[in-house]
């Protein structure tokens, strides 16, 4: 292998993974590979900030199942993308975050922009480090590849020092080596699972997006008909179950634990399966199962198995191998004992809500049901409606797997950056990403990536002038503590000044159009999927 | 068509051959499934008036008949330039006549190997502009 600077190799390495998006926001000391970039095939997607270039890496990687690619720029990029590296790292995206810096020969110097950027990165990714010999480059990128991928999947970042991008390498680029974790437990630890849940008399089962990651949608459907369980979302943000099946419960949510032990206290037997439990900001510190539960948990992250409660059967195995394996223990009998189950494999259609009369449907829910009615086939959405998203259940129930994203992880600002990355990922589909006023602000300006590599996905603004959750929470939290309910903080207000969110969309280069009026919602909905490109619409709401 | 495969770095024929059957195919419109296998994750075809991404996008695009200004003339004899820019990568020129309704045109295909297999990573058209007409020093024309 001839040698070449690293700042050239590590593009062939890129192409060598099939890897053909960067998503970056360009500094100094990244100029030089950068430069190099320009003589490549890689596209480089520019964002205007980097909390965008992470979520689109985010939403892209989320699509297609491979690493996303995020260029930082030194420590002041690394902190700003941090917000959406926790995001990616609760959520299991798997990223690989290039980091640059100015050198190695300038670590004693203590000079501008320098931090120890691995010990930023640690808290927030699956792995973080720094090359420091270039004939070492490539080796690294491959790791970074193979961890960002293997199960648990998670962002990694690697520091990429100048100085040593400058130097040459004769290390080969050859496609990363990426382990086969498709594991499945042992038959007798199958038919043990199979009975403890068999045996119960109410079980109920616990998923997350271990499943769609595993693609085993399929296979959770047979368990949960021949066990006529009811089936919740822990860490469920993309499609894991069929959402109009009878079976499906809900979403457990994730502020209070409270909510979750209502849901789980009453079942005698409980199989987790895809997620880690309970993904929830004030979490139920004692057990929120009921006293002689059992407790069945499937993942491929020994690590979230038995993490906080105790377990009876723990199974560190693929979800999609391993529900086959308790679908067929189980036996041949689906939905004999469910709770009006329809037969197996099959799922209602969506149920229609009562039709309320013209005039008192909810402009949200007006516009959200003939979205439903005139979108293309094949309508994908990226959901970050938060405190709107009932709507978007009800008209646009998730059910076909790489169709439907979730926010995830609890930082805001990903709707609109994460449908472009699921458009760049699936072009063939139409994309719509519904997000909220206080959401889309913290990373607006990827409107402006939209419209300059014209990325025809479609946004909503939820537009209700608040932070409506903190609403919602506060009001939990005064009953909690027994305060008098009051006016909400100002500091949940948005309306001070009102937002122009179509003003400042087409400021970026995006057409848009205000709807604050039930017939204004069809002629803004044929006008957007008219439009060939990116487009908005700023829904005003209650 | 059938491009052979390469192991490590492609040879620069072996680039030209893909590029060219793959572009002859193309304006046959042989079926779909002939071409899909010859690109690479992430492929890109900036036209003139829009930007195809990935496989599927392709695919729909091509089966719409659409391909005229990708596909509506031939390259110019010995217009195919493949210069090897890294052991994966190889970037081709090509030039294309004008036929028709359809303006000369330079490509830019970009080659990579994927899968030890040399695949289409992108593809630029690019219309090139009527020669400059040259004027005498009366600023008249000719």
């Amino acid at each position: 292998m001839p040698a070449r600077p690293g700042k050239t190799a590590i593009f062939e390495q890129f192409a060598a993974d099939g890897i053909s998006y960067m998503f970056g926001n360009p500094g100094t000391v990244e100029q030089g590979f950068l430069d190099e970039g320009g003589r490549f095939d890689l596209s480089y997607v520019l964002a205007l900030h980097e909390g965008a270039a992470v979520g689109m890496a985010d939403g892209y990687a989320r699509a297609t199942r491979r690493p996303g690619l995020v260029q930082l720029h030194s420590g002041v990029g690394l902190g700003n993308g941090i917000g959406m590296l926790y995001q990616a790292r609760r959520g299991g995206s798997p990223l690989v975050v290039l980091v640059g810096e100015a050198g190695v020969r300038y670590d004693a110097m203590d000079g501008q922009m320098a931090a120890d950027l691995v010990a930023m990165a640690e808290p927030v990714t699956k792995y973080a480090t720094r090359v420091i010999d270039p004939d070492s480059t490539l080796r690294v990128l491959r790791r970074a590849v193979k961890i960002a991928m293997t199960p648990p999947r998670g962002p990694v970042v690697v520091v990429l020092p100048a100085d040593v991008l400058d130097r040459m390498t004769s290390e080969p680029a050859v496609p990363t080596s990426l382990p086969d974790t498709r594991s499945r437990p042992a038959p007798e630890a199958v038919e043990r699972a199979a009975r403890v849940l068999a045996d119960a008399a109410r079980p109920l089962i616990v998923m997350g997006d271990g499943v769609a990651v595993s693609g085993a949608k399929q296979e959770l459907t047979r368990v949960a008909e021949r066990l006529g369980a009811p089936v919740w979302g822990a860490n469920s943000s993309e499609v894991n179950f069929d959402t109009t099946h009878p079976l499906y419960g809900g979403e457990l949510g994730h502020m209070f634990g409270a909510s979750s032990a209502r849901v789980v206290g009453d079942a005698d037997a409980v199989l987790i399966v895809g997620t880690y439990v309970f993904p929830e900001v004030f979490p139920s510190l004692t057990s929120p199962f009921r006293d002689g539960a059992r407790i069945v948990h499937i993942d491929l992250d020994a690590y979230e198995i038995a993490k906080n409660f105790p377990v009876d059967i723990g199974l560190v195995a693929d979800p999609r191998l391993t529900l086959a394996a308790l679908a067929d223990a189980l036996g041949q009998d689906p939905g004999g004992r469910g709770p009006g189950g329809p037969p197996a494999g099959q799922a209602r259609e969506p149920a229609r809500p009562a039709p309320v009369p013209a005039g008192e449907e909810p402009l949200l829910d007006a516009f959200v049901r003939t979205l439903a009615e005139t979108a293309p086939p094949g309508l994908a959405v990226f959901d970050e409606a938060l405190t709107a998203g009932a709507p978007l259940a009800r008209h646009l129930p998730p059910r076909v797997p790489g169709t439907f994203f979730q926010t995830r992880g609890g930082s805001l600002g990903v709707g609109i950056p994460g449908a472009l990355g699921v458009k760049l990922a699936r072009p063939e589909l139409p994309v719509v990403g519904f997000t909220g006023d206080g959401g889309s602000m913290y990373t607006f300006q990827a409107l402006w990536t939209a419209a300059r590599e014209h990325i025809d996905a479609k946004f909503v603004i939820c537009n209700n002038g608040r932070y409506r959750l903190l609403d919602l929470n506060i009001e939990q939290y005064w009953a909690e503590l027994g305060i008098r309910p009051h006016d909400a903080p100002d500091a949940f207000d948005l309306t001070r000044p009102a937002i122009a969110f179509a003003d400042l969309a087409a400021a970026l280069g995006v057409p848009a159009r205000r709807v604050d009026r039930h017939d204004h919602i069809a002629p803004a909905l044929a006008e957007m999927w008219a439009h060939e490109g990116p487009y908005l619409i700023d829904l005003v709401i209650d | 068509m059938n491009v052979p495969a390469a192991r490590s770095t492609p040879p620069t024929a072996t680039v030209e051959a893909l590029v060219r059957d793959w572009y002859e195919a193309l304006g046959r419109g042989v079926p779909a499934e002939q071409l899909l296998p010859h690109l690479a994750n992430g492929l890109r075809i900036d036209l003139p008036t829009t930007t195809l991404r990935g496989r599927q996008e392709f695919e729909r695009w091509y089966r719409t008949g659409a391909c005229r200004p990708l596909t509506g003339a031939r390259p110019e004899p010995g217009g195919i330039q493949v210069h090897m820019q890294s052991p994966v990568h190889a970037l081709a020129s090509v030039a294309v006549a004008g036929a028709g309704d359809v303006p000369p045109a330079r490509h830019e295909w970009w080659v990579v190997l994927q899968d030890g297999v040399p695949r289409i990573r992108t593809i630029a058209v690019q219309p090139r502009p009527a020669p400059h007409p040259t004027r005498d020093v009366q600023g008249t024309e000719r």
